[in-house]
């Protein structure tokens, strides 16, 4: 993974120092609430319901056991024994005091971490697939741009007070597990006609109150060119995006007024005068540089095939269970991707102890494990694992309550913080999450069902990712009473579509219930190995909000 | 119907912990907590209380409701419940862990789980959210 | 009003007028509209002129005329408006302006080595907004990532250098 060389470990702990002297000035009085707030959340620091909140960038997803020990050791010392994987592969902190945040930087600096841009109207912390460097179709790995992008967006003196925030994401792979089209910008890998590595980039796709799908702007952006490109896009928002109301501020909003050619004109108008002006050409030697930290380990030559691995699966009914669901191939023979799910029944998706991230810690350095990445699904992954190591490493994974064998399935539910502790939400989100896999608790009955990707945001602003659920959910708040919109169809991935609203809003006793009604009614109604999300792209909204509003409809009778 | 009081709260700025006005100060436990019954009284207070933003001891200082059972404020809407308790999720964290700043009623637990250890005092009794 | 240009304190040698003052002597700071409409009578004075931008008007709009002028004021209504930051890019890079680009209205200390970077050369703020302020952000950081138009060499380039 990518080492901070000289430059970039002295403007993080820069960084560092500014940040602490602006939380000084603060203290002092010398800067009003108003005028920190911005500079704050540009540091990834918010004041939620009951304490600061501090987001923890973990760049693409990708942390060493160094790393995730230094976040375990910050969960201790700063905050209450736990942090929170968020959907944009950061760490949040949920109870940090104001006054140690300069020492908690301070800390992650010592491990090459920080907390730049994960939040403000900025270029926000860029995200990438989390199967990076192992997926076996990876044109190239998308980290290698990712960094890139990390460095060119760190402190940019142009787009750092954008009209809204900004997010970027980079696939390698045809498959799509980073959701490029819900980005302001998503970056896919090709390979051209003729053999050449580029990039295809959409914009203007996001979440939120006005949900959008990226499109396609560039269907080819060649290497050298992708950094001047996005300064492009990055400076036409920046000029024409709207201030005047902050709910029609992304580019989105700005892409959708335009329209996609006129858009792309300006665009090209901006990218030829930065390419003639050739600073932000990215020279190769560069490019090389970086590539060279992500090569992937060396690989131990092994047969595909392994014994203890085969045999296991056939003995333990949890090992066999959780190798046909936290499992993906890898490239190298004898290799395996692990899913370390985050999301055991009952608990708090995405939230992990201390202990746990320095067990972790612990069975990286027995098993020669490197790096953990960060999913969007708010679950870890253990990149690069012998296939022989499985069975003693699902051991230690189950010690630690991180075995959970439910990758995909409907207990592997997306979902933010909510009321709870959030600031912005309308209605909690987390209890639902909970219950919803309490109900769905059992494995037979998961891998019944089959694929399933429930995603459960507290508010429109949809840090939950909803609208790219099979099946999503957002909290909304009916005078001061929690309820809950169901909205089926959507997808994050290759196949991106928005999920459809259903009907009116479900009370917090019917919402568990009416989501169980039109699985039920999946499974009468699916063709024999069809997805959820197929059927109903099949059949359409009708049969599921039938059953959704089956009891409400006689109770009004 | 209840009576309805209003309360004064804020997030003190050097931790960011939930605080509420009493007379000229700021404390930790909604039951310690001056309550409104006249508006006037409340808009007085609320702008004694943003002075104390400039003297850098809280942010955005604002009011709420609350309906009066007997002594007790319990605030009308679910984000205040939860302020003044702590994420519902997790009964062992926040102020509903600490007898000293519990409040005097308990958010019904959607969840399954065992109930938090709280400051049972006579009058502690279920909000449902 | 004193103001700060090239990191000191300066004399605004500039009258800034709204659209009805009558003409003062010496330089003048207009309005886009009033220069726009009395773009042949201000540039006959033969006297140093100024065009003051608010927030969502671009440079572009100026014209040739850019090129009479020795000032352009760009206008941040508040700090979090920074669309400023663009169009002093385009001043200095496409437009080729290469006399005063200065600030004004409501930003921080913390954003004074931005501005430099996007060409930003004279600043009339709040009393926080002082030479020692402007010499500290510039301290704040050794080097930067990003080309811009202040010629400071990218991270990229000084790592290209020495290899």
């Amino acid at each position: 993974m990518y080492r901070y060389d000289e430059f970039d470990a002295r403007l993080v702990s820069e960084r560092v120092e500014q940040f602490a002297r602006q939380i000084e000035r603060r203290l002092k009085g010398e800067l009003s609430e108003d005028e920190f707030k911005p500079l704050r959340l540009m540091n990834g620091l918010y004041l939620q319901l009951h304490a600061y909140m501090l987001r923890v960038a973990i760049p693409y997803g990708t942390l060493s056991s160094s790393q995730l020990h230094m976040l375990a050791h910050v969960a201790r010392r700063y905050d209450k024994g736990y942090g929170h994987f968020t959907t944009r592969q950061n760490i949040q902190y949920h109870w940090p005091r104001l006054i140690d945040v300069p020492e908690i930087l301070r800390d992650l600096a010592s491990v090459q971490m920080h907390s730049l841009q994960t939040s403000g109207n900025c270029i926000r912390n860029v995200t990438a697939d989390q199967f990076a460097g192992a997926a076996a179709d990876e044109i190239e790995d998308p980290r290698i741009l990712a960094e890139i992008v990390r460095q060119w967006s760190s402190l940019h003196p142009e787009f750092s007070f954008l009209p809204r925030k900004f997010k970027i994401a980079v696939s390698g792979t045809p498959e799509d597990r980073a959701a490029v089209r819900f980005h302001d910008i998503g970056i896919e890998i090709i390979r051209s006609d003729h053999g050449e590595t580029g990039y295809r980039v959409f914009v203007g796709g996001g979440m939120g109150r006005t949900p959008y799908l990226g499109l396609c702007i560039a269907d080819f952006v060649a290497r050298e060119d992708i950094l001047a490109y996005l300064e492009a896009i990055l400076r036409v928002y920046n000029m024409e995006g709207r201030r005047d109301n902050i709910f029609k501020a992304r580019i989105k909003i700005l892409v959708n007024a335009l329209g996609l050619d006129n858009m792309r004109a300006r665009v090209w108008r901006e990218f030829e005068e930065i390419k003639k002006e050739g600073s932000l050409n990215l020279p190769e030697q560069e490019r090389a540089r970086i590539a060279a930290y992500f090569a992937p380990p060396e690989f131990e030559p092994l047969p595909d095939t392994c014994l203890e691995f085969e045999t296991a699966c056939s003995g333990d009914g949890d090992f066999a269970a959780w190798s046909r669901h936290n499992l993906s191939p890898h490239r190298a023979p004898g290799y395996a991707i692990v899913t370390v799910s985050l999301k055991p029944v009952g608990g708090v998706p995405g939230d992990c102890s201390a202990d746990q991230m320095d067990g972790l810690v612990q069975l990286m350095d027995e098993f020669g494990i490197a790096e953990i990445r960060v999913t969007h699904e708010q679950n870890l992954v253990l990149p690069h694992v012998r296939k022989k190591d499985l069975p003693a490493l699902h051991d230690q994974l189950e010690r630690l309550g991180l075995a959970s064998p439910n990758s995909g399935l409907a207990s592997d539910i997306i979902c933010c913080p909510g009321l709870d502790y959030c600031d912005l939400a309308n209605a909690r989100s987390i209890p639902i999450a909970q219950d919803l896999s309490r109900r769905f608790s059992d494995l037979d009955r998961q891998e019944e069902i089959g694929e399933l990707k429930i995603k459960m945001s507290g508010c429109i602003n949809a840090c939950g990712h909803h609208h790219a659920g099979h099946i999503g959910i957002l909290g909304v708040d009916k005078k001061g009473v929690e309820f809950y919109q169901l909205q089926l169809g959507g997808s994050g991935a290759e196949d991106a579509t928005i999920a459809e609203i259903i009907g009116p809003a479900f009370s917090k006793d019917e919402i568990v219930d009416a989501v169980e009604r039109v699985i039920t009614a999946y499974l009468r109604l699916r063709q024999p190995g069809e997805r959820f999300l197929d059927c109903y792209r099949r059949l359409g909204l009708e049969p599921f909000k039938n059953v959704a509003y089956l009891e409400q409809l006689h109770a009004a009778y | 119907m209840a009576k309805l009081v209003e309360i004064i709260t804020a997030n003190r700025l050097r931790d960011g912990a939930v605080v509420y006005w009493n007379q000229d100060g700021w404390t930790g436990t909604l039951a310690d907590a001056e309550q409104f019954s006249d508006k006037d009284a409340c808009a007085a207070a609320l702008t004694k209380a943003q002075e104390r933003v400039k003297a850098g001891e809280v942010v955005n200082p604002y009011r709420f409701e609350a309906r009066l059972d007997h002594t007790i404020a319990v605030p009308v809407k679910e984000r205040e419940l939860i302020r003044a308790s702590g994420p519902s999720i997790h009964p062992e964290l926040g102020k509903q862990a600490d007898p000293s700043t519990a409040p005097r009623f308990r958010i019904a637990a959607p969840a399954k789980p065992p109930r938090p250890k709280q400051a049972e005092g006579p009058e502690a009794f279920d909000v449902s959210l | 009003m004193p103001l700060i240009r090239n990191g000191s304190w300066a004399h605004d040698d500039y009258t800034a007028l709204t659209d009805q003052e009558p003409l003062a002597d010496g330089g003048v700071l207009v309005s886009l509209n009033r220069f726009q409409a009395e773009q042949e009578l201000l540039l006959a004075r033969n006297q140093p002129l100024g065009v003051r931008l608010s927030s969502s008007q671009s440079p572009e709009n100026i014209g040739s005329g850019l090129h009479h002028l020795s000032l352009v004021a760009l206008e941040f209504p508040a700090f979090r408006d920074g669309r400023a930051f663009s169009w002093a890019r385009l001043l200095r890079s496409r437009l080729g302006f290469a006399g005063e680009i200065r600030a004004i209205g409501h930003f921080l200390i913390d954003q004074l080595a931005f501005m430099e970077r996007c060409g930003i050369n004279a600043f009339d703020g709040d009393a926080r907004i002082t030479p020692e302020a402007l010499a500290a952000a510039r301290a704040e950081f050794s080097n930067v990532y990003q080309p811009a138009v202040d010629g400071r060499p990218s991270i990229g380039r000084l790592r290209a250098q020495s290899s």
